[in-house]
């Protein structure tokens, strides 16, 4: 114990303010929601306990449900899809293209557009009116639909084709970058042996590049979950609440329904879905660490 | 020569200096006395043109304005209740009339100017729902500042006259009206599919084919309600809108709205009296390019809501006594006329002279005089939570084509029982 303070002192005290201040505001914080989803706090807090009233009536909220099960969908297709567009694309450049810095940029360039602006957009050119339904029936084709913001069961699709526009690119960087540190001998080897191209992305490549593709399902995952400015932007919840997600449901009892309690315990449903998530990750990490402490013989 | 005049000007200077620094004193002597801060989200031109002739009332009673203006409602709402439960709260801050400043009364917030209602008379000239609105447990605990209405149609005269209609007296004649607009290539109904609109649109279908027994059963949020068959009619009323709106009408904001009544391509839009505004800045005039009526079936009724200064509590005594002589300030009549004339909207008191204001504006100062015709609207006596889950379900209903009024009066019903 001595030793790992002397060995460890100092760094643990440079540390400690921002340990101290991840304890309070984040931790205590979330202890404090967790205390206010058990009340029947309105527009302020209000600490008499409530036992779990809030609970049963998300249990019963039919736009809970809707933004949860949007939430599964969105997520899940953001992530496969995300990876998909910005793995080809990074292939792609990958190829040794002439403008590939030029290309790169291009494809970058949606990140650095606000989600409200994005969700803005997508919005003029989802208008039948004088979008891109408009401009594909004046090419010719009159019975052409794309009108996917006033349809209750696509609407949620519509977000889901703007956040695709808005993040691929940086997957793209990400698996550029991780390609581009993969060593050329292999690529040698590869030609020598007489493997083809595609073979040796989905069999060799992909599982070196394993970390690089779970940071970016982590980065993808944590974008799902806190869309909310997108949502608002775009389909302001969708016809009803069709596209809405658990970001905004929060948000909005939080505030001009002045529900504090019922927000409160939306997020933490959110929380415990959050951890659920993250539970196989962390153990397979917990067992990986005791596994090599373990060998080393501690 | 200077040497022998410098003692002079030394001492003309030290009298200045003393002159200065003494008024200097007495001046802020009289802010820190009379100073109170404002809170609120009046940011756009006519807006801020209104506040400054309650600022300037404020100053010729001896009083400093701090303004702390916020654009944007949701998040000056959002920072003024952080302050107000904060322990630094400003002297007074912007509520729209309603359940907020009833919970915030009940967090023991807010203060107590009855002394100002009581002197200054207040029960003779506002009318009752109004001063309701700012009562809590018998207490005033805010000066209410403007009134706007809820059951306005807006209408594009040149559109029923190409279309060989009057202006509808009831909700059938209103439908009636419809069809042949339709007939005659106009859109009956200017409106976007956004929740609230439909929500609002249902709010006044409810209040034309019910009246004030029905509006009144449905504001105190009683479920029961929708069972009534003025409930069930408006709800097929709603269902008819659904094929009397433009295809661009999905999920378009109020103002774009206005917009088509406002180039003549549509003849209705139910919106409240801030869609007058959209139409002056424009350049139309009312009654000539532009037509304003009540809701058809209620239309010698005046549907209200408004803004108030709600007073925090937990206050010094100095801002206490700045706080009495702000309400005195925004009740005081010529305050409330020209107030009311930079905003566009009509003054709370009852006993404001009419002469100057236009006439949609006129004729709701009739009505708000008469103590008959004045109904709280929805948005002051149902709480944000209730309000919220109908508007939940009326966007549902509306995204569900094939519904059945039945079943969508359920919805609304059960929406409406949950969210109590």
């Amino acid at each position: 114990m001595k030793r790992t303070w002397r060995r460890f002192g100092p760094a643990m005290l440079a540390i400690s303010p921002s340990l101290l201040a991840a304890l309070v505001f984040f931790y205590g914080c979330i202890g404090w929601m967790i205390y206010i989803s058990f009340t029947r706090s309105k527009l302020v807090p209000n600490y008499e306990w409530q036992g779990a009233v809030q609970y049963t009536r998300l249990a019963s909220d039919e736009r809970w449900h809707t933004a949860l099960g949007n939430l599964v969908v969105f997520g899940g297709l953001l992530v496969i899809l995300s990876l998909a567009i910005g793995a080809l694309l990074a292939v792609f450049l990958d190829q040794k293209v002439r403008f590939e810095g030029v290309l790169r940029t291009v494809y970058l360039y949606p990140l650095s557009i606000s989600y409200v602006v994005t969700g803005l957009v997508w919005q003029w050119l989802l208008n039948p009116e004088f979008g891109l339904q408009k401009i594909v029936r004046d090419l010719g084709f009159t019975t052409f639909e794309f009108n996917w913001l006033a349809d209750p069961d696509r609407a949620i699709y519509a977000v889901l084709l703007a956040a695709l526009w808005h993040g691929s690119g940086l997957v793209m960087a990400i698996l550029l970058a991780g390609l581009r540190g993969i060593d050329g001998e292999i690529w040698r080897a590869s030609r020598i042996d007489g493997i083809p191209a595609w073979r040796m992305y989905w069999h060799v490549i992909v599982p070196m590049l394993a970390p690089v593709i779970a940071t970016c399902v982590v980065l993808l995952s944590l974008n799902a979950l806190r869309a909310y400015d997108l949502v608002v932007a775009l389909t302001g919840g969708g016809p009803g609440y069709a596209s809405d997600l658990p970001g905004k449901y929060v948000v909005d009892f939080s505030s001009e329904r002045s529900n504090l309690g019922l927000a409160a315990a939306a997020a933490v449903e959110m929380l415990a879905l959050l951890a659920l998530l993250l539970l196989p990750q962390a153990v397979m990490g917990w067992r990986k660490r005791r596994a090599e402490r373990l060998a080393a013989g501690h | 020569m200077p040497q022998a005049h410098a003692p002079v000007r030394f001492s003309r200077l030290a009298l200045r200096a003393s002159a200065l620094a003494a008024t200097a004193l007495v001046f802020s002597g009289m802010a820190s006395a009379q100073t109170i801060e404002v809170m609120h989200w009046w940011t756009s031109a006519s807006e801020s043109a209104a506040v400054k002739v309650l600022a300037e009332t404020y100053g010729a009673a001896g009083g400093t304005w701090k303004d702390t203006a916020i654009a944007g409602t949701g998040v000056a709402q959002k920072a003024i209740i952080a302050r107000l439960s904060s322990g630094n709260p400003p002297g007074a801050s912007m509520f729209n009339f309603g359940k907020r400043i009833d919970e915030m009364a009940s967090e023991g917030l807010l203060g107590d100017i009855s002394d100002v209602a009581q002197r200054d008379k207040w029960a003779a000239s506002v009318p009752a729902p109004i001063l309701q609105a700012v009562t809590y447990k018998g207490k005033v605990v805010a000066v209410p500042v403007t009134v706007a209405g809820v059951n306005w149609v807006w209408f594009s005269p040149k559109v029923l006259k190409t279309a060989g209609v009057a202006a509808p007296k009831t909700m059938d004649e209103m439908f009636a009206a419809a069809d042949k607009i339709k007939a005659a290539g106009f859109t009956p109904f200017a409106i976007g599919t956004q929740a609230w609109q439909l929500n609002w649109l249902y709010g006044n279908l409810l209040l034309g084919n019910g009246g004030r027994a029905v509006y009144e059963q449905f504001t105190k949020a009683d479920p029961a309600v929708y069972a009534t068959p003025s409930a069930a009619k408006a709800m097929e009323h709603l269902l008819r809108v659904r094929g009397l709106i433009d295809p661009a009408a999905t999920n378009r904001s109020w103002n774009d709205s206005t917009n088509l009544v406002m180039t003549d391509r549509a003849a209705f839009q139910f919106m409240g009296d801030w869609a007058k505004g959209e139409f002056l800045s424009a350049g139309k005039k009312p009654g000539v390019d532009f037509g304003c009526m009540l809701t058809p079936g209620a239309q010698d009724l005046y549907v209200v809501m408004g803004d108030a200064f709600a007073m925090s509590g937990k206050v010094n005594a100095e801002t206490a006594a700045a706080q009495k002589k702000l309400a005195a300030a925004v009740m005081d009549p010529r305050a409330q006329r020209r107030f009311a004339l930079a905003k566009g909207s009509i003054p709370v008191r009852t006993d404001v002279p009419s002469v100057g204001f236009d006439e949609c504006a006129v004729n709701a100062m009739k009505l708000m005089a008469d103590p008959k015709a004045v109904v709280a609207g929805a948005p002051i006596v149902l709480s944000g939570d209730v309000n919220g889950a109908i508007t939940d379900a009326i966007g549902k209903i509306w995204a569900t084509p094939s519904i059945k009024p039945d079943a969508a009066l359920q919805m609304l019903a059960s929406a409406m029982k949950a969210a109590k």
